[in-house]
């Protein structure tokens, strides 16, 4: 008998097997051919129905026969098998067989154990396999790289944050200061940080155009930029310049990009046409000659041609930039000096550090004060923390002998004089006192000029010496005197002509110049000035 | 798309092992068997650990999202560097002269100075890829969702849906190409 028949289910086996005696049995041998005949299948199923007949048959008989040809796992099976007893009433069919206790299933990982069942009806593990696998033991790459990242967190925390604590502080308070539009914040917080990386600089950079205090530009583009398109005479690029810094042609510099070439632009023309009448500003700046002395006509009709050979705009506003200087330079009327920057300003109205102040300075002097107003709001707009807006609106209410609201913004600015460092309202505040009468008053702002030497200038130094004799104060007249004897210059003939009664101070104030400039003539004098 | 899966958990490996790591920890707290401990396995448990399915619905939650969270916060530490000093400041100048390194090589000094952020980058991002429970996980804790009660359903809800979505997402390799764009862009931008 195979071993899947023996395998199957005793009950078809039973049935199958009675089937077969009913046929076989009348044609079977007598009892002694029947013992000496071999065993064939025939003689098994006999022995089986006999058994049967007797009540009860096991397949112990069947596996014992077969188990010298079958391998040990068949031999497990069968011994299961062999264990289930199999009752017969003796009659047609075999009686159902009583339900057998089940086995305790053994632990699918050691195979020795039960399995837990307290997990589920399913679970194949022993309680001492689920421990063990509960406590294996985390796999040493996962482990090394947890540690690795935290040491690398740590490292990175250390360069991100207490490394560089400094930058942070300044580089906070400049984008603060830069939402603020407080320019001067935003350079000064910046200037003092190092390594602050491309982005706060080119937050200097704009602050620099801004305010117009362009000094700091070239150094802040040299270090935190490059520009690969530069010409040759730039020194080369090396790989550190271009792994360390940003590109100046990238889209995202191309603000910077702007301001930068624009300053240089402008730098290019300025040295181009100031070259036309150089000679002539150094000699008037050292008074080797007046202004009468200076070729305007030649200087401005050099300018003019210039003018009809480029159309280049930062050219064009320089070279009206360099009209207006050289009219202030020889005197000539506000509207000359107005028309020149009205040029600037129409060709490049964005290079407002270039000409917006000069253009105040000259409405207020010609008188156009509404159009001096409106050059104040464009100052404001540009810097928060500029101060020349109020300073202009003091100049512009002391233009309308409206003192009181001129020492207003003055003080104003005064106030915070430790912010903003705006020394000169001291001498535009002192002015406004002495008009209004109050020299007690103008002599403590003129001593911050004068003696503290916050804005020591021809006209403050001869204003204080007005204001100390007038208030019979002699040492501080002498202090003044000789503060511009040592600079190689007298005390103003205006003064004299002012205690003859000759000049009120009104008349003083309302001109260019107040103060007529009296200079020291002496073979030292001018040997010192030389050797200068 | 096991084979997609499999090379994402390559490439972003350090986060894998991190995940996996964190997975076989809180599987010791939980008192989860586990029954395979290759990290790394070239399969659909690649970056993670094959345990037994946990049958109590708030710790098959915490298995989903608790590991995920860690890797979240690794990778919000580590991307601190790059953050501010890359995006904020613009800065790829003087990490190893802040370390105390003063190489005489300049030229390799500014490449690797160049490098450290970027490399931070990397090591965020790969935090960032292996958030997501194990599919198989994801399915279990959304049985076991389904046990918990009205409050508690609403309470884990937004952890549910973030590990679940994730599971499915990051099956597909869509949480690496989705992260990957966004550093792109963040790295084109800054």
């Amino acid at each position: 008998m195979d071993r899947e028949r023996l395998g199957g289910d005793p009950e078809e086996l039973l049935e199958e097997t009675a089937g077969a005696v009913e046929e076989e049995l009348p044609v079977l041998p007598d009892e002694a051919a029947d013992e000496e005949a071999p065993a064939s299948l025939e003689d098994e199923t006999v022995e089986r129905i006999s058994g049967l007949e007797s009540g009860v048959v096991t397949f112990d008989t069947v596996a014992e026969e077969e188990s010298s040809e079958d391998t040990a796992e068949e031999d497990s099976e069968s011994s299961e098998l062999s264990a289930e007893t199999l009752p017969y009433d003796g009659e047609d069919s075999p009686a159902e067989p009583e339900e057998p206790e089940e086995p305790a299933e053994p632990c699918a990982l050691c195979g020795e154990k039960p399995a837990d069942k307290s997990f589920g009806p399913d679970y194949d593990l022993c309680a001492d396999c689920r421990k063990k696998l509960i406590r294996t033991p985390v796999k040493f790459s996962g482990l090394i790289t947890f540690i690795v990242m935290l040491a690398l967190v740590l490292v990175g925390g250390y360069l991100s944050v207490l490394g560089q604590a400094g930058t942070y502080a300044n580089v906070a308070d400049a984008m603060q200061a830069s939402q603020d539009k407080k320019c001067y914040s935003v350079i000064n917080s910046l200037q003092q940080t190092s390594g602050m990386g491309w982005k706060s600089a080119s937050l200097l950079v704009k602050a620099c155009d801004l305010s117009g205090y362009m000094s700091p530009l070239q150094d802040v583009i040299g270090t935190y930029f490059y520009d690969k398109n530069a010409s040759e005479d730039v020194t080369p690029l090396t790989w550190e310049d271009k792994v360390g810094k940003s590109d100046l042609n990238a889209p995202w510099n191309k603000e910077v990009r702007e301001i930068y070439d624009s300053y240089k632009e402008i730098s290019a023309a300025y040295e181009k046409y100031y070259k036309i009448f150089s000679e002539y500003d150094e000699k008037l700046y050292y008074s080797e000659i007046t202004a009468s002395d200076v070729p305007y006509d030649d200087i401005y009709a050099q300018l003019e041609a210039e003018r009809t050979k480029t159309e280049d705009k930062a050219e064009l506003s320089m070279i009206g930039y360099m009209e207006n200087y050289i009219a202030n330079m020889c005197d000539r009327s506000e509207e000359e000096q107005i028309a020149a920057l009205e040029i600037c300003r129409d060709e490049t109205p964005e290079y407002t550090w270039l000409y917006l102040n000069n253009l105040t300075e000259t409405y207020i002097l010609a008188g156009e004060y509404d159009k001096a107003e409106e050059c104040c709001k464009q100052i404001e707009e540009r810097n928060a923390e500029d101060k020349f807006d109020e300073f202009y609106r003091a100049k512009i209410a002391n233009g309308k002998k409206d003192y009181d609201k001129a020492i207003e913004l003055l003080e104003g600015i005064i106030k915070d004089y430790e912010d903003n460092g705006f020394y000169y309202a001291f001498y535009e505040a002192a002015v406004n006192y002495a008009l209004k009468g109050d020299l007690e008053k103008a002599k403590e702002y003129l001593t911050r000029c004068v003696i503290q030497q916050e804005d020591v200038t021809y006209n403050s130094v001869n204003l204080y010496a007005l204001v100390c004799k007038e208030l019979k104060d002699n040492d501080g007249y002498k202090a003044a005197e000789s503060l511009l004897n040592q600079n190689y210059y007298e005390i103003s003939p205006t003064l004299d002509k002012y205690f003859k009664g000759k000049l009120t101070l009104e008349e003083i104030f309302s001109q260019k110049q107040p103060f007529e400039v009296e200079k020291t003539v002496t073979e030292n004098t001018d040997k010192t000035q030389e050797a200068e | 798309m096991t084979v997609i899966y499999v090379i994402t958990k390559i490439l972003t490996f350090p986060g894998a092992l991190t995940k996996a790591f964190f997975e076989h920890i809180v599987c010791k707290v939980l008192g989860s068997p586990v029954d395979s401990v290759k990290y790394l396995e070239l399969d659909e448990t690649c970056g993670h650990v094959d345990h037994e399915l946990i049958d109590r619905p708030a710790a098959s939650f915490w298995y989903c999202v608790i590991p995920g969270l860690l890797n979240w916060f690794l990778g919000v530490l580590l991307g601190l560097l790059p953050l501010i000093n890359v995006v904020i400041l613009g800065n790829y100048q003087g990490f190893l002269a802040r370390l105390g390194i003063n190489m005489q090589n300049t030229t390799l000094a500014a490449t690797l100075d160049f490098l450290i952020p970027w490399i931070f980058v990397w090591l965020s991002f790969s935090m960032f890829c292996n958030l997501a429970p194990m599919y198989e996980d994801a399915l279990n804790m959304k049985e076991q969702y389904g046990k918990l009660n009205g409050f508690l359903k609403v309470l884990f809800a937004p952890g549910f849906a973030n590990a679940y979505i994730g599971s499915i997402l990051e099956k597909y390799g869509v949480t690496f190409v989705c992260f990957a764009v966004i550093t792109f862009f963040a790295a084109i931008v800054t």
